[in-house]
């Protein structure tokens, strides 16, 4: 049997995870203006996806990740656009979109894993073993990352001012 | 920058838009037709596969053939053992170069 057996299963679940999903995609991709198309994709791509889903499985564990990946997919697109724009400068002047608040700039700093591993902790209050279950990696490994979360928003915070302005360099 | 309880204040603080606002516009791309991305490229490149290995092979079938007999021992020009045998100036068409002078140098 499918986990989503009719529409208005699925409208339910996605009234009740688009804003959470939408944030999630905000802060792994630095910005606004994208997340909730991304979020909006990872949905159509669950939905698409339904038949394959084990019953016993968590279909919002599954949408992070594929949330995740369409977001590493995004900045990778957007690294290789900047690279190109910056060999043809003169020709081509297309900027990566400006972080709309400090929170979003802060979390460009951090890679892809980190951010998400982040979001996860601090929005959604979930703790290593869930985080790890949910983005399927090592429970050692979420552990590790949020200690240098940690210690780089102390870095941050500590620094004052002067050091902000070097937070966007990953 | 921020303390770690700004951050999860700033993060509780973020209002997009809600699952209910989204729905209308996400259930028409759900009805849509699935697209297959992937799929059309593989279509488009085993169209091109086809056409160029078409356009190879039958090409071949017209090429000449110089037979078993012709060696370019046995090939003269004018009197004087062939040096070279080139299709030239189309595969249709046989050039026998010759070593020799030209008029002029007979005839200065």
């Amino acid at each position: 049997m499918s986990v989503f057996p009719d529409p208005d299963s699925f409208r339910t679940f996605v009234e009740k995870n688009f804003s959470a999903l939408a944030s999630f995609a905000r802060s792994v991709l630095g910005n606004d203006l994208d997340a909730e198309d991304i979020a909006q994709d990872a949905l159509v791509l669950l939905y698409r996806r339904r038949a394959g889903l084990r019953p016993e499985g968590s279909p919002r564990a599954y949408l992070y990740r594929i949330t995740l990946r369409l977001c590493l997919a995004r900045r990778r697109r957007e690294a290789r656009r900047e690279a190109i724009s910056t060999l043809f400068a003169p020709l081509l002047r297309q900027e990566v979109p400006p972080a709309s608040e400090p929170v979003d700039s802060w979390f460009r700093s951090l890679t892809v894993r980190q951010a998400a591993i982040a979001h996860l902790y601090f929005a959604e209050d979930f703790d290593a073993g869930e985080i790890a279950e949910r983005l399927r990696i090592a429970p050692s490994t979420v552990r590790v990352q949020l200690k240098r979360i940690r210690s780089r928003l102390r870095r941050l915070h500590g620094a004052g001012p002067a050091s902000e302005r070097c937070s966007d360099v990953p | 920058m921020f303390h770690e309880e700004e951050l999860r204040r700033e993060l509780k603080r973020r209002r997009p838009r809600s699952g209910r606002e989204i729905w209308p516009g996400l259930q028409h791309r759900l009805e849509a037709a699935p697209q297959r991305p992937r799929l059309r490229w593989a279509a488009g490149i085993a169209a091109c596969v086809a056409a160029a290995a078409f356009i190879f092979l039958s090409r071949g079938g017209n090429r000449p053939d110089r037979g078993p007999a012709v060696r370019i021992a046995q090939v003269r020009a004018f009197g004087v053992p062939a040096h070279a045998i080139v299709l030239e100036p189309d595969p249709h068409t046989v050039m026998v170069i010759v070593e020799g002078r030209t008029k002029e140098e007979e005839n200065p």
